[in-house]
């Protein structure tokens, strides 16, 4: 494929939440923006079409939690690795969180971060700044400054402010600014050294475990925070069965609290842990199984109106030890949409369109930013996916640096077929012969 | 049809079979004669290199197994806690690797990390013994005393088992109880409700949080170790209020079968778990498991051995 | 001869002086619930090497059966019998090798006590920890009972092995034996004699010589285990 940004994508399914649409039709493009179909001349200008026999044409997916790992862990991830495996897996934003080394809490690193996406990123970097100084809990993080340096959310992810009064403040203070916070809730007494869910599966290996209070504690402060300043808090990887109901209560009551789950929590259960492999090591755990139906009758409720990845990279290095001494986290751009269309659409919980609006609408609408939709005008973020296709997924495929997936030899069903960022086409498994230039005259 | 042993490693009770438990246990008996014969060595491994990995500090186990492995006349490496490799920043699995390029054959390890073993399995082409994982698996113990209980006992199906004491912690409970299910065993837990999970219950054995009723049919009692470490984090409030309400005293003796067996797998807390009357006294046959102990680890090491290619 | 072993006070034994290969447990001589627990299995069972059961599946043949090896039996024991005729009683001992020399062990004992009154002590011996091949095989033979209830020292000890043909079973036996104590004769008897020797192996008493390819197994059902007497051959794999 080449660098041009006009196209025209003929019988496609197009399908945008945004603007309840979904029908068969041909979705053109100019010069990087969607516009109205045959309001060009496309042998004058130069454009290239492309037969999609009913492929799903879906608004850019945007991923609200990615760990680029760049500026500091290169070794794992870096922000050019990190952005192809995002256009591999159909994602044309993704948000980076800030837990780099230097920490992402000062202009400086967030200029860095740009700078490097401008140059080297093959899809829209949306910064997030750091809640607190170093994400120690213990200061607020230069706020003002960060959202002038142009973050899109904050968030002390990986860890998580434990100071109650001092959370309200950086609540307050971050409605002020309009930058919505990602929380990662966890209380850090509760959790201590654990490693995976506790529950019947941690008893019976006699592993040191997580309970589910400590999650669902964070969440409840976080609710109650979030009434209290009337600003909004997204509660990032959601695991819970307790957790979904209370975001649920606290939404009927109009608090302004959304939440997330990631593709991994509605696929797997702490069962896997049994086999004693790190890939299944992550934080939040694995839960049950009557949390991972909880977190899918949330999705079908918009309870949780996103799906977001928590890429996670890891070295081989890092991840091949004793599990107890394995870092937590999985990688997940590439195996999102195969996972999800698997798990959700093939066994009928969601429609197409319902899993779509989770990586479109959904985030778009928290994080206030303008993508998520095929309106016209908008900028030319477009994903191909074929929901149908046979993949059997191999890691060893995958554009990321890193390979710590538990879905390695997961046999899925969909996958994306093209990715376009702003027009441009970054990721393509559309085969030439697709091209068919005399439909278009 | 021969019986036939298949597996290059022995991680966990629960990975075997009802057929594969009870061939360890027979082959144990005729490994228990060697030791009373007066040359108590048998060249059955000679030639081949055993590695005791203890990056968990024991005595007792590791002499254990260092015996067994010397009256199969294996060579022997040993790799202790403060292996200096660990200091310097080298990876179990790295530490491991070498020693297999060096033609070893079967290591021997504990260790605090649960599921250290299986890692370790998976990965290396040489035998895997678990000597003690984490909270999780102490195989060779349970055997051993599930060996104890049948020579004294006669049978394990249908008899009364219960194992009291810091079941959370402890990988001696779970591996009794995989074993002891598997061979028609009828299980009990006792001991506080902190340190006793109602989850058990699930895999089929029942949860007692008061002593008097645990022990009423009690055919074995098999005491567990308490650890100072868990009083001081909370679980219960001091050693004094744990001896007294779980503690095997002998009054206790008044109350439970004249035949019970008393066990324990050492070493002994006396006076917090179990009293020194009752400990020496002629219900317990806690040396008789020491004794029993060495048998089953000849008999896991020449199984293991046979198994691997 | 006075025996050069030490005797440990700790130890326990049997009735008998002396000592002995077998402890008696904490309630008493026999062990009567020990058979149930051999999955199956009983502790005079006969069944060949493991690797007997794939050769099954191969071409099978029999050879004798029945009276020709009942003979055979009774030619060794009037050979043994001529033999020690002037070795003072109790000074000879039968010990049969894991598992196809038990039974014929225990019939050559019987024969003799028909034909002189003589009552010869019969012991078992498993020789699975003293193989030279532990690993090198598909899988690892079942361990059986050993089981020798008297004193070997100075003994006149006649092994008894159903099938004598590479010699390396008998190796392990006397590795096996002379752990025990210390005999003072050791003589072998073999049911079938089928050459091939790997070892300079001898067998004292021999009750039948065959002759066959390299290419075929040389086994032994027994009545007491299989339900009948029979030498058979079978193709290696």
């Amino acid at each position: 494929m080449n660098k041009k940004n006009s196209w025209i994508l003929k019988n496609g399914r197009i399908i945008d939440p945004a603007n309840h649409i979904d029908r068969t039709g041909d979705l053109w493009i100019r010069d990087g923006r969607i516009v109205e179909p045959g309001s060009f001349d496309p042998a004058l200008d130069e454009t290239e079409t492309i037969n999609l026999k009913g492929l799903v044409v879906a608004p850019g997916l945007i991923d609200m939690h990615v760990h680029l790992r760049q500026p500091g862990n290169t070794d794992a991830e870096t922000i050019r690795t990190g952005t192809m495996a995002a256009a591999a897996g159909g994602f044309t934003s993704i948000v980076a969180m800030p837990n780099t080394s230097p920490c992402a809490d000062n202009a400086a690193t967030i200029q860095y971060i740009k700078e490097f996406a401008t140059r080297e990123g093959v899809v829209k970097v949306l910064p997030s700044g750091a809640l607190s100084v170093g994400r120690k809990g213990e200061e607020m993080s230069p706020v003002g400054s960060l959202k002038a340096a142009g973050v899109v959310a904050l968030s002390d992810d990986g860890t998580c402010i434990q100071d109650n009064e001092l959370m309200r403040h950086v609540v307050e203070y971050a409605g002020n600014f309009g930058l919505p916070i990602l929380e990662h809730c966890e209380d850090k007494f509760l959790a201590g050294d654990g490693v995976m869910h506790e529950g019947y599966w941690s008893v019976l290996l006699g592993m040191k475990a997580i309970p589910a209070a400590a999650e669902e504690v964070i969440v409840a402060r976080d609710i109650i925070l979030s009434r209290l300043a009337n600003w909004k808090i997204h509660i990032q990887h959601v695991s819970s069965r307790n957790s979904v109901r209370m975001i649920r209560s606290a939404q009927a009551d109009g608090v302004r609290i959304s939440a997330e789950a990631t593709p991994h929590h509605i696929a797997l259960t702490d069962v896997e842990i049994k086999k004693f492999d790190t890939n299944y090591k992550m934080n939040p755990p694995l839960c049950a199984e009557e949390d991972r139906m909880a977190l899918i009758e949330g999705l079908q409720d918009g309870t949780i109106a996103v799906i977001a990845t928590d890429h996670a990279p890891h070295t081989q290095t890092a991840k091949l030890v004793e599990f107890d001494n394995a870092p937590f986290g999985i990688i997940g751009l590439e195996t999102a949409v195969p996972v999800t269309l698997t798990e959700l659409y093939h066994k009928n919980y969601l429609s197409l369109s319902q899993v779509i609006s989770k990586f479109t609408v959904g985030p778009a609408t928290i994080l206030g930013i303008n993508a998520g939709t095929l309106s016209i005008g908008a900028p030319a973020d477009v994903t191909v996916i074929d929901p149908d296709c046979d993949y059997l997924i191999d890691a060893n495929d995958f554009y990321s640096k890193s390979r710590n997936t538990p879905f390695n030899g997961y046999e899925a069903k969909g996958r994306t077929m093209a990715t376009f960022v702003d027009g441009e086409c970054v990721f393509s498994l559309l085969k030439e012969s697709e091209s068919d230039d005399e439909d278009a005259r | 049809m021969d019986f036939q042993w298949t597996k290059k490693d022995l991680l966990s009770l629960y990975d075997l079979s009802r057929d594969e438990i009870l061939h360890i246990l027979n082959t144990a008996e005729e490994f228990k004669k060697v030791s009373q014969r007066n040359v108590k060595k048998v060249p059955a491994l000679r030639g081949r290199t055993v590695v005791n990995l203890f990056v968990e500090p024991s005595t007792r186990t590791r002499v254990s197994f260092e015996l067994a492995e010397q009256r199969l006349s294996a060579d022997i490496i040993n790799m202790n806690a403060d292996v200096s490799s660990f200091r310097k920043g080298e990876t179990l699995l790295d530490t491991l690797k070498n020693i297999q390029a060096l033609q070893a054959d079967i290591v021997v390890i504990r260790h605090q990390a649960t599921g250290a073993p299986n890692f370790l399995a998976r990965e290396l082409n040489m035998g895997v013994v678990n000597a003690g994982d984490g909270a999780h698996s102490h195989p060779t113990q349970a055997l051993l005393d599930i060996f104890t209980m049948r020579e004294k006992k006669g049978r394990i199906e249908g008899l009364n088992v219960v194992v009291v004491g810091d079941i959370l912690h402890s990988r001696v409970a779970r591996s009794n109880a995989w074993g002891l299910i598997k061979l028609g065993a009828n299980v009990t837990f006792a001991g506080p409700a902190t340190l006793v999970p109602r989850e058990f219950e699930k895999i089929g054995v029942r949860v007692c949080h008061n002593l008097k009723d645990a022990l009423a049919e009690a055919d074995v009692i098999n005491l567990l170790r308490i650890q100072l470490e868990r009083q001081q984090r909370g679980y219960f409030p001091s050693l004094g209020e744990y001896s007294r309400f779980f503690g095997i005293h002998p009054e206790t003796l008044r109350y439970i079968k004249k035949d019970a067996l008393i066990m324990h797998p050492g070493p002994i807390n006396r006076g917090v778990e179990i009293d020194s009357a009752v400990a020496d006294g002629p219900q317990s046959v806690i040396l008789e498991q020491v004794t029993n102990g060495l048998a089953v680890r000849m008999a896991v090491l020449f199984l293991v051995a046979g198994a691997l290619k | 001869m006075k025996s050069q072993l030490e005797y440990s006070p700790n130890r326990r034994y049997c009735k008998k002086a002396g000592l002995h290969a077998r402890i008696s447990p904490a309630h008493g001589h026999a062990h009567p619930v020990r058979p149930q627990f051999r999955s199956g299995v009983a502790a005079t069972s006969i069944e060949q090497e493991t690797t007997r059961m794939n050769d099954y599946e191969s071409e099978h043949e029999t050879m004798f059966e029945g009276d020709c090896i009942s003979e055979a039996i009774e030619t060794i024991s009037e050979a043994i019998c001529e033999h020690i005729a002037n070795d003072p009683p109790e000074s000879v001992a039968l010990i049969g090798i894991q598992a196809g020399g038990v039974p014929l062990a225990k019939r050559i004992a019987r024969s003799i006590r028909e034909r002189t009154g003589r009552e010869v002590e019969v012991g078992t011996l498993d020789i699975s920890m003293y193989r030279d091949d532990i690993g090198k095989r598909k899988t690892l033979p079942m361990i059986r009972e050993t089981e020798i209830p008297f004193d070997i020292n100075d003994k006149i000890i006649i092994l008894a092995d159903d099938v004598l043909q590479s010699g390396r079973s008998v190796r392990a036996a006397l590795d096996a034996l002379t752990d025990f104590g210390r005999p003072g004769q050791i003589r072998l008897a073999a049911l079938i004699d089928r050459g091939g020797r790997e070892f300079p192996i001898h067998a004292d008493y021999v009750g039948m010589k065959v002759s066959v390819g390299p290419e075929w197994r040389v086994c032994m059902d027994w009545v007491e285990c299989n339900g009948t007497d029979s030498v058979f051959k079978v193709k290696k794999q």
